[in-house]
């Protein structure tokens, strides 16, 4: 922390030092970009009607710097694109925090809490996610069982088993399921899974384990691609050194490669898990929104309820701005946020633990 | 006597144990098949599957004891592994907890006598020797099924309904299920088998499974692909009519492009360049085959009728489609041309009379488009004319270069090559149907040009509403085109900044890992969660409710990671030296970028671009919370009409605004689920054709983004 921080204060300096080296112009056109652009996005967040002027002014300021100091200009233009990126997930977390404040004042820790009044009821003003979280949990676990196992095999075809002219094939295919738009699964889901597992099984249509089945399909390329980055990293000598020994192609993958890229592997299946997670569209057609616990059983899969991403996408046209149903939505909206964003941070620590390892070891 | 035997050196594959190892096999692989008919229904299940996975067990069992008592060599373990023994032990208790508590009416106590016998047979499992703890237990298992099925324990009419689950699970799921179980171990059984046990034969087993799972998920995958088209297609399609001589001039520039992409002699290719050639080999011979048949329609003013697509036999050539075809063989030409320098004073003259009279046909063409009408000198219109007289002339030189060829003779050297006198007559051509398309009037007579009503493409051109026409999806797709271009000229931008900041001024500092965390984590948020923020903050902003605007900006957001990752990796991939070597001939470090790195890294940025944009189109949630237009929409966006500039005396004092970017609207995916919230039955043939609609746009993106970064990585490595 502290190697930080002096490392900060040392940038701190050194860009002191280059602006009073600038001459005036140029510390003048600088200074003018980045406040008139701070200006122009304090305006817009406030909704000001000097918004627009003050962005003119900066888009003079920055034709002004690109024809009289080119590169400073671009210097200062990029640092702010990048700042702009920067933000963008900031702005997010900040607004989707103000608009749930409301609902979360209302109800408190019962929001999450399973063990307390775990039911929703719009018209009685009980905002409880439970039910939802209980039904983005079992689709997850469904969606898992799928695309875990089966992204990982398929990794290790397109990695090591496949011959050359057949991985030039396959690689492409799992980029094009990738591609493939959540709500034509959805269409499918609708119209071809859901009536087909209903009959058959004689429950009604929407089936949370149906629904996780799709999912899990959806899911599955983000495993083999990232599975297979990291299999790809596995250094040759470790595998040579291992077919040297006289072990066969599988005894390599099983003994050399899966442990040494396990990390990757576990980072790959943690962005499955997190994008089964976000996924609406295809949710969202199938399932019934019935926004209660399964019945008879808690594990019943079989059952069709209502999940966080369900529940945002199927309200919006059923609510006003105000009032607590919006606030809840975008509670499961920040709820959405912080599981997704926090398998994302424990993926990419995951990922660098596994780089580290591999760096080391040679 | 000596331990003397016969050793195999070279592994075959055809020794009689080796055969039938193949042949379970394949037989297992046809139970999976046949389960997995069952389940589609296109087999009806029945006892017979019983009898399959029965003889299949039978068949694994002899594997296991010929290769232990029978002689066969082979070269097993001393015991099958832990995760066989792993695997039988649950497959035994699961089994024996089933029979106990169900079949025998035990209830409970049959899954306590089951927690016993499973792990007993795991540890049998464990003591033997791995030719007959591979496949013996396996095999059980397998024929036990098969006669519990073949008996009618478990028959086509069976059901079981467990209590904690409200569904009933018939015989006809079980049955197949059980069939592709059976299948998958008696296959993987026997590929142990067919390599001899051992290291490698446990292989062959691993490698037989994995590579069933990625056959799976593919052929899922291809399913999916063909469902979609076969029931959209019709739709699609529906009540199409082409006029013949439009037709005949794209099947040729169809045909004209796929011969000179070349590779089409599959002789000379091989690896996967060879089915690459076959295929185009059949595109180009049916080419061929599609223009015959349109001369034969024109030349015998006979209607081509297919089942809802019809070929009116008219000479007239559409617009639009002459001048898409004319633009591409123009780009053709020009690619295959090298720049003609005469010598002669009359070539160079000659040289001159081209750029002016192609100079002056493209400037009246752009007069007439801002003008808005027709420039005519009493009476006659100077644009097709002059267009007609210079093509004439210059296709009369085509024919000259092509007679003096084919005689053997020479011209003069003042007439222009071949590339640039057919360049010429193409450009004509492309003058006509400009004048055609801005004027809006016809060029020619029976044989000529026509401005419109070439195509008639109800699905694609009609909006999805209106009394009495058939539904088409026009509004939705000049949504998505509008949304996806706002993103893009929005994102773009952005995304190359940032990533040129973070390559090549920043160093490694909490800066760049705050960027990089805040990059992931953009990358991963769920959609729905970006119309969510566009509900939050841009929507109020914006006229307080939802715009094309909002979601342009929000499909922007999201495109934003994409972009800005690929554009880092290709800028990181530029090499350094060539930073290094612009540094040392004196360029500037913005130089270098400027006119170094970027246009180096071009390519990459590309590539992405396009993969992101295929992501964006097909995204559905943010749509519905920040566009959330019509239904069924009654009539497109017109966004390039309605700009509007005025001056006020309030800030801010000059106002730029555009009233149709702030309206609702619909776009592809979002049309897509308004089908289905109108309820299945009544518009779901309409949905089949927007899904394939939208799933051939996204997929047009996927391959030119695929393409292109083939071809950049083609030529990187020359």
């Amino acid at each position: 922390m502290s190697q930080a921080a002096s490392q900060t204060s040392r940038r701190t300096l050194s860009l002191v030092r280059t602006a009073m080296d600038l001459d005036r112009p140029s510390l003048f056109l600088v200074t003018a970009q980045i406040l008139l652009i701070i200006g122009t996005f304090a305006g817009f967040v406030v909704q000001s009607t000097w918004t627009m002027l003050l962005l003119y002014g900066f888009l003079l300021a920055a034709g002004i710097g690109w024809v009289a100091r080119q590169a400073l200009t671009a210097k200062v233009v990029t640092f702010l694109m990048t700042a702009a990126t920067l933000s963008t997930l900031g702005l997010i977390g900040v607004f989707l925090i103000l608009e749930a404040i409301p609902v979360v004042r209302h109800a408190g820790l019962d929001l999450i809490w399973p063990f307390g009044t775990n039911e929703w009821s719009s018209t009685q003003g009980q905002f409880s996610l439970v039910p939802m979280i209980w039904g983005t949990l079992l689709t997850t676990v469904v969606a898992i069982v799928i695309a875990a196992p089966f992204g990982v095999a398929g990794a290790l075809f397109i990695s090591e088993i496949a011959p050359d002219w057949l991985r030039e094939i396959v690689k492409p295919a799992v980029e094009l399921l990738a591609g493939v738009p959540s709500i034509v699964y959805g269409f499918i889901g609708f119209t071809v899974i859901n009536p087909y597992v209903g009959n058959l099984l004689s429950i009604n249509p929407g089936a949370l384990f149906a629904i996780g089945l799709v999912i899990g399909f959806m899911a599955l390329p983000t495993v083999i691609s990232v599975a297979e980055d990291a299999l790809s990293a596995v250094p040759e000598s470790m595998k040579d050194g291992s077919m040297a020994m006289g072990a066969t192609d599988w005894q390599t993958m099983k003994s050399v490669s899966i442990p040494t890229a396990f990390s990757g592997i576990s980072a790959a299946v943690l962005l499955g898990v997190g994008r089964a997670i976000g996924e609406t569209m295809a949710a969202t057609v199938m399932i019934s929104h019935s926004r209660r616990l399964p019945k008879p059983e808690l594990y019943n899969a079989f059952d069709s309820t209502e999940t966080l991403t369900t529940l945002i996408a199927a309200s919006y046209g059923h609510v006003t701005p105000g009032e607590l149903f919006w606030s809840a939505l975008f509670a499961a909206g920040v709820l959405l946020m912080v599981i997704v964003t926090g398998l994302g941070i424990v993926s990419e620590l995951v990922e660098q633990r596994m780089h580290r390892k591999l760096r080391g070891g040679q | 006597m000596s331990d003397a035997y016969e050793v195999q050196l070279v592994d075959s594959g055809d020794t009689t144990y080796e055969r039938s190892a193949i042949g379970v096999v394949v037989g297992s692989f046809g139970a999976f098949m046949l389960g997995i008919a069952a389940l589609f229904g296109w087999v009806s299940t029945a006892t017979y599957f019983g009898g399959v996975l029965l003889a299949l067990g039978i068949a694994t069992g002899m594997l296991g004891a010929v290769s232990r008592w029978g002689g066969v060599q082979t070269t097993p373990d001393r015991s099958p592994g832990l995760s066989a023994v792993l695997i039988q032990g649950f497959l035994w208790t699961a089994t024996t907890g089933f029979v106990a508590s169900n079949t025998l009416g035990l209830g409970g106590l049959g899954w306590i006598v089951a927690v016993f016998v499973g792990p007993l047979v795991g540890a049998l499992t464990l003591m033997t020797r791995e030719d007959l703890g591979a496949t013996i237990p396996t095999a059980a298992f397998v024929g036990f099924v098969g006669v519990t099925i073949m008996t009618g324990v478990i028959s086509p009419f069976w059901t079981w309904e467990p209590t904690a689950f409200d569904a009933v699970i018939p015989g006809q799921l079980a049955i197949p299920l059980l069939t592709m179980v059976g299948g998958l171990l008696a296959g993987q059984s026997s590929a142990i088998a067919y390599d001899g046990f051992g290291t490698r034969g446990r292989q062959n087993g691993a490698f037989l499974l994995i590579s069933l799972v990625v056959l799976l998920t593919l052929s899922v995958l291809a399913f999916l692909l063909v469902f979609v088209f076969e029931r959209g297609i019709t739709v699609v399609l529906e009540n199409l009519t082409i006029g013949a001589g439009t037709a005949l001039l794209l099947a040729t520039a169809a045909l004209v492009v796929s011969v000179r992409g070349g590779h089409i002699n599959p002789a000379t290719a091989d690896g996967t360049d060879k089915i690459g050639s076959f295929v185009q080999l059949a595109v180009v011979t049916v080419l061929g085959l599609v223009t015959l048949a349109f001369t034969y329609a024109i030349a015998a003013n006979h209607t081509i009728s297919g089942d809802t697509v019809t070929i009116e036999p008219t000479s007239t050539v559409g617009a639009l489609p002459g001048l898409l075809v004319g633009l591409v063989f123009l780009n053709v030409l020009q690619r295959s041309s090298s720049p003609w320098s005469p010598d002669t004073e009359t070539g160079r003259t000659v040289a001159r009379l081209i750029a002016v009279a192609v100079g002056a046909m493209t400037v009246l063409v752009f007069l007439e488009f801002l003008i808005g009408a027709e420039l005519a000198v009493g009476g006659l219109a100077i644009v097709p004319i002059l267009a007609i007289v210079v093509g004439g002339v210059s296709a009369l030189a085509v024919v000259a270069t092509g007679g003096a060829r084919v005689s053997g003779r020479t011209l003069p050297t003042w007439v222009p090559p071949l590339t640039r006198t057919g360049g010429v007559t193409v450009g004509a051509f492309v003058i006509c149907c400009l004048h055609a398309v801005f004027t809006g009037s016809a060029v020619g007579g029976a044989v000529g040009i026509a401005a419109n009503g070439a195509i008639d493409w109800p699905f694609v051109m009609n909006p999805s509403q209106g009394l009495g026409i058939q539904k088409g999806v026009m509004p939705a797709m000049v949504g998505t085109i509008w949304v996806v271009l706002g993103a893009v000229l929005f994102a773009v931008p952005l995304a190359v900044g940032a990533a040129v900041f973070l390559t090549e001024y920043a160093e490694d500092s909490l800066f760049t890992r705050a960027v990089d965390i805040a990059t992931n984590g953009l990358w991963s948020t769920p959609s729905i969660v970006f119309g969510l923020f566009g509900l939050a903050f841009l929507v109020p902003r914006f006229g307080g409710n939802p715009s094309i605007f909002a979601a342009q900006l929000v499909l922007g957001f999201m495109l934003l990671p994409l972009v800005l990752i690929t554009s880092r990796e290709a800028m990181k991939s530029v090499p350094d030296e060539y930073r290094d070597a612009s540094a040392a001939l004196g360029v500037s470090k913005w130089q270098t970028i400027r006119t170094v790195v970027v246009p180096a890294s071009m390519p990459g940025v590309i590539t992405g671009v396009i993969l992101g944009v295929g992501r964006i189109a097909g995204e559905t949630a943010p749509l519905l919370l920040v566009l959330n237009g019509p239904n069924f929409p009654t009539r497109s966006p017109g966004i390039l009409s309605s700009f509007m500039v005025r001056v006020s005396p309030q800030p801010p004092f000059i106002h730029v605004s555009n009233p149709a970017l702030l309206e609702r609207a619909s776009a592809l995916p979002y049309q897509l689920y308004a089908v289905i919230t109108a309820g299945v039955g009544a518009e779901e043939s309409f949905g089949w054709g927007t899904a394939l609609v939208l799933l051939c746009v996204v997929l047009a993106f996927f391959a030119m983004g695929v393409a292109s970064r083939r071809y950049f990585r083609s030529k990187l490595h020359q």
